[in-house]
């Protein structure tokens, strides 16, 4: 929490600039929508040092649709070949609107109250 | 616009009947078409939401957003999890001792991966169609072999070394299938190679670690303690233990600070 969830104590940066897009699934990785996610869960979403990152999940809202979309991915769709990274069972969708992704968000911003 | 989180509170209500108030006196019901014309994002995203085609979207976007745990719409799509797309693509291939024919951890086809993936759907503990159970997705002890694919470099005969000794290292391209690692052991061999090594017991009864007993003189240290002088170093060994606390540290405890 002291890092607000993706800031350096040190020097104020962005420790990694893969933890601002969002991903789904984010399997064992780490991003602001899951850190969120997790702090809901645990009550703490309305955290003040969780205000930038819900900001910048704000942020992240994509145009009038009001939805999420994902920045990035850790998976490969069904059916690519072997090699070039992990390949899923399942199509989550790799661009636009991501229903999981916009329900996680809307569940981090509901509890933040 | 109204800030999202304010939004979704004060739009949307549950009340009898599985309907809910919009603020401008329209009311919404779960299976009419839900009107997402107007400006109201959040309104439009919940409609887009409950018209997925994921039982378990539509579950999860009622049971945590509209707070709709009980409703017979719920219950109707809380049931029908395992029938969705996504949830039956997880599925697929389960074979009868639950795995999928792969390592339990395999990148993300395996059964840890499935079952993470199947929990964030909010599926259920129950025996799954192809005869298999959730619970028992191939993460039982024993580690499960890969199938043996064509033109794999890895695959062929399992590794056999005399007297059955497990192999160690790496072995080159071609020669067989990658050796089993720690990883791969059973835990509960894990386990008891830890119990053993722990020793459990009493405390007073445990033997010291990692202080050998053994005279200073034997391991050449410096008559004014540790460590011992060596030709060459610049910085002065410390003196003696300044410490006076009944443990008989070495001066690195609370007490001598």
């Amino acid at each position: 929490m002291s890092h607000r969830l993706f800031r350096s104590l040190s020097d104020g940066q962005v420790i990694d600039r893969r933890w601002l897009a969002l991903h789904y699934p984010p399997y064992g990785h780490y991003d602001v929508l899951q850190a969120l996610l997790v702090l809901s869960r645990l009550g703490k979403a309305g955290d003040p040092r969780a205000g930038e990152a819900l900001e910048l999940l704000m942020r992240r809202r994509g145009g009038a649709a009001g939805r999420w979309q994902p920045g990035g991915c850790w998976w490969r769709p069904p059916g690519t070949r072997t090699g070039s990274g992990p390949v899923e069972v399942v199509d989550w969708g790799r661009s636009g609107p991501n229903e999981m992704l916009t329900l996680n968000a809307l569940r981090v911003l509901k509890a933040a109250g | 616009m109204a800030p999202i989180h304010t939004a979704l509170s004060a739009w949307f209500r549950p009340s009898a009947g599985h309907s809910w108030s919009l603020h401008g006196g329209v009311r919404l019901c779960y299976h009419t078409t839900m009107d997402s014309s107007g400006d109201d994002p959040t309104a439009a995203t919940l409609a887009w939401l409950l018209a997925c085609d994921e039982p378990a979207v539509r579950y999860l976007t009622r049971r945590d957003l509209l707070d709709d745990r009980d409703g017979a719409a719920s219950a109707a799509d809380a049931a029908q999890v395992l029938e969705g797309p996504k949830a039956r693509a997880l599925l697929a291939g389960q074979q009868p001792d639950g795995g999928f024919g792969v390592h339990p951890y395999r990148k993300w086809t395996g059964a840890h991966w499935r079952l993470v993936l199947l929990v964030e759907l909010a599926a259920r503990r129950r025996a799954t169609p192809a005869g298999g159970r959730l619970d028992r997705a191939g993460l039982a002890d024993q580690p499960v072999a890969p199938p043996e694919r064509a033109g794999d470099r890895r695959a062929g005969p399992p590794l056999r070394l005399p007297g059955g000794q497990r192999p160690g290292g790496r072995l080159p391209p071609g020669d067989g299938r990658r050796p089993a690692g720690r990883a791969a052991r059973p835990i509960a061999g894990r386990l008891a190679v830890a119990r053993r090594r722990l020793e459990l017991r009493p405390a007073g009864q445990r033997p010291p670690l990692l202080i050998p007993r053994v005279a200073p003189a034997r391991l050449g240290l410096h008559e004014s303690g540790w460590p011992p002088a060596r030709p060459g170093r610049s910085r002065p060994p410390p003196g003696p233990p300044s410490c006076s606390c009944p443990t008989g540290c070495s001066g690195h405890c609370r007490t001598a600070r």
